[in-house]
């Protein structure tokens, strides 16, 4: 019934520990698989190694022992958000979104109107003129969006990307992020502790136990999957799904 | 308002100074006095004697302070690069710059000779260690995190250094130049205090000689004249650097789309 998926990012029997000391291991023995065009959300309390396996995935860290493979390939291409973009001081807002562009040597006029197309999309048409230290916590994630889908990437990771923002601009950025790697056939991958926000975006949620626990999954129903963020609420499995993550948290 | 302010510390020396010299000839013989110095620097600068003196020193001091920091901070960053070759060059780097240039300057004479060259060695000389340092230190608070979107878009070298490295050190390097275009200033001075025919330090040394007072305080007005002209060149520079360095390093397509 359901068709063959591709895997974007296969972990397989993973050992990682910050030092060889066996009780400091963080993943013991973790496989897990995550698939092209998915979104997924990684979810965990504080300390569970988060942050680390996305440092795994990108090739910051590398695995004591098992695999971590992305598309197959040993470099790999991607773009990863942090929890607080840093932008360049003597940039203007735009500049700063733009240096992507020029770091990939892509500056053509055609893909600069693309990028100011994307500052309305974003809520931050105005601010192209502004320093970075004009601008408050909020706008900062607003440009750090922008400068994220500046580029075209397979893979987009997000650490924490909207903790700075008011509730409804949240969910109307929700919305823009999910309608982009939606339609640009991306994979997402993200990481917070706000559950309303990780079931309105992904199609499935990871969520890590910490060592030795390993992990535990929960699918979104196609339903679910397949409408927009803000517009989920409404489906009666949404609140069930967010209390399971609840109590898969408190375990 | 506040500009007058500053200006009551010199007045009441000048005034008391001139007071002083004009009840006691010893005062006078010792310490010249105001007037006496204005007259000697007003007469020195229009028969061009100052000026020629001024324009050979700030020369010295301006190619060597050019080329000690340019070559210093390019070091520095080169640095960056070769962590293991930053490590073992640390201690000499120390070692070399605790060197005072006064010893040095004699030696700089045997090699260079005793014209415009030796100064300009001994400017770099004196230099040239603080811009390693300086560049050096600036580009290591380069974080990882100010990296992120470098790496994200497997930046070259080139882009590497010029769009992160050199703008981030850029506060080091305003720093440095700051510190060296005093000791650049020094550094032609005592150059020119150990041989020359010429420049503001042969003509202290002249006029101290002569027991010329009023001379020699009107030649260290001069000197103070060009570390002021010195400085508010670096600080014009630093007072636009934003838009210096935007010119320099974002490309005229984007900056223009900006607009």
């Amino acid at each position: 019934m359901e068709k063959e998926r591709l895997i974007k990012i296969k972990i397989d029997n993973l050992l990682f520990g910050y030092s060889n000391n066996h009780k400091s291991l963080i993943f013991n023995d973790l496989s897990l698989q995550i698939y092209e065009n998915e979104v997924v959300t990684i979810l965990g309390r504080s300390g569970c190694g988060k942050t680390t396996l996305l440092n795994l995935i990108v090739g910051d860290l590398t695995p004591n022992a098992g695999i971590v493979e992305v598309n197959n390939q040993s470099k790999v291409s991607f773009s990863l958000m942090p929890q607080t973009s840093i932008f360049i001081p003597f940039r203007t807002s735009f500049e700063n979104a733009a240096l992507p562009i020029e770091l990939i040597n892509n500056f053509d006029t055609e893909t600069l109107n693309k990028l100011k197309q994307l500052f309305i999309v974003f809520g931050l048409s105005g601010y192209e003129n502004k320093f970075p230290s004009e601008l408050s916590g909020g706008m900062k994630q607003r440009l750090g969006l922008i400068q994220n889908f500046a580029t075209d990437t397979q893979l987009r990771i997000f650490d924490e990307p909207l903790n700075a923002l008011d509730y409804t601009s949240v969910v109307n950025l929700t919305d823009t992020v999910w309608n982009k790697l939606k339609t640009k056939k991306e994979t997402g991958i993200f990481v917070t502790h706000d559950i309303e926000f990780a079931v309105s975006v992904s199609d499935r949620l990871i969520i890590l136990k910490g060592y030795d626990s390993g992990f535990s999954e929960i699918n979104m129903s196609a339903e679910i999957a397949q409408t927009i963020p803000s517009k989920r609420k409404t489906i009666a499995g949404f609140k069930e799904i967010s209390n399971k993550v609840v109590t898969e948290l408190l375990n | 308002m506040n500009k007058i302010y500053k200006f009551i510390p010199l007045a009441v020396l000048l005034i008391f100074w001139e007071y002083s010299a004009s009840q006691a000839e010893k005062v006078k013989f010792l310490f010249a006095s105001p007037s006496s110095i204005l007259k000697v620097f007003g007469e020195n600068v229009i028969n061009g004697n100052f000026i020629s003196h001024f324009l050979v020193t700030a020369a010295e001091a301006f190619v060597g302070l050019l080329i000690g920091f340019i070559v210093g901070s390019l070091i520095g960053f080169s640095l960056l690069y070769f962590s293991k070759l930053a490590n073992a060059s640390r201690f000499y780097l120390i070692a070399l710059s605790s060197i005072p240039v006064f010893a040095i300057a004699p030696m700089m004479i045997i090699w260079f000779g005793i014209a415009f060259k030796m100064k300009v060695a001994v400017v770099i000389f004196s230099t040239i260690f603080t811009s390693i340092f300086q560049a050096y230190e600036g580009g290591k608070r380069i974080t990882k995190e100010d990296e992120l979107i470098f790496k994200n878009n497997n930046a070259t070298y080139k882009d590497k250094f010029w769009k992160l490295i050199f703008p981030y050190s850029l506060d080091w390097l305003f720093q440095s130049l700051k510190i060296n275009s005093g000791l650049a200033i020094l550094g032609a001075f005592i150059g020119e205090f150990i041989a020359s025919e010429s420049g503001l330090g042969h003509l202290v040394l002249k006029y101290s000689g002569l027991y010329d007072v009023p001379s020699v305080l009107a030649t260290i007005l001069c000197i103070i004249l060009l570390s002021l002209m010195f400085n508010s060149f670096v600080s014009i520079i630093e007072r636009n650097r934003v838009n210096i360095i935007r010119y320099l390093t974002v490309p005229k397509t984007v900056r223009q789309m900006n607009k």
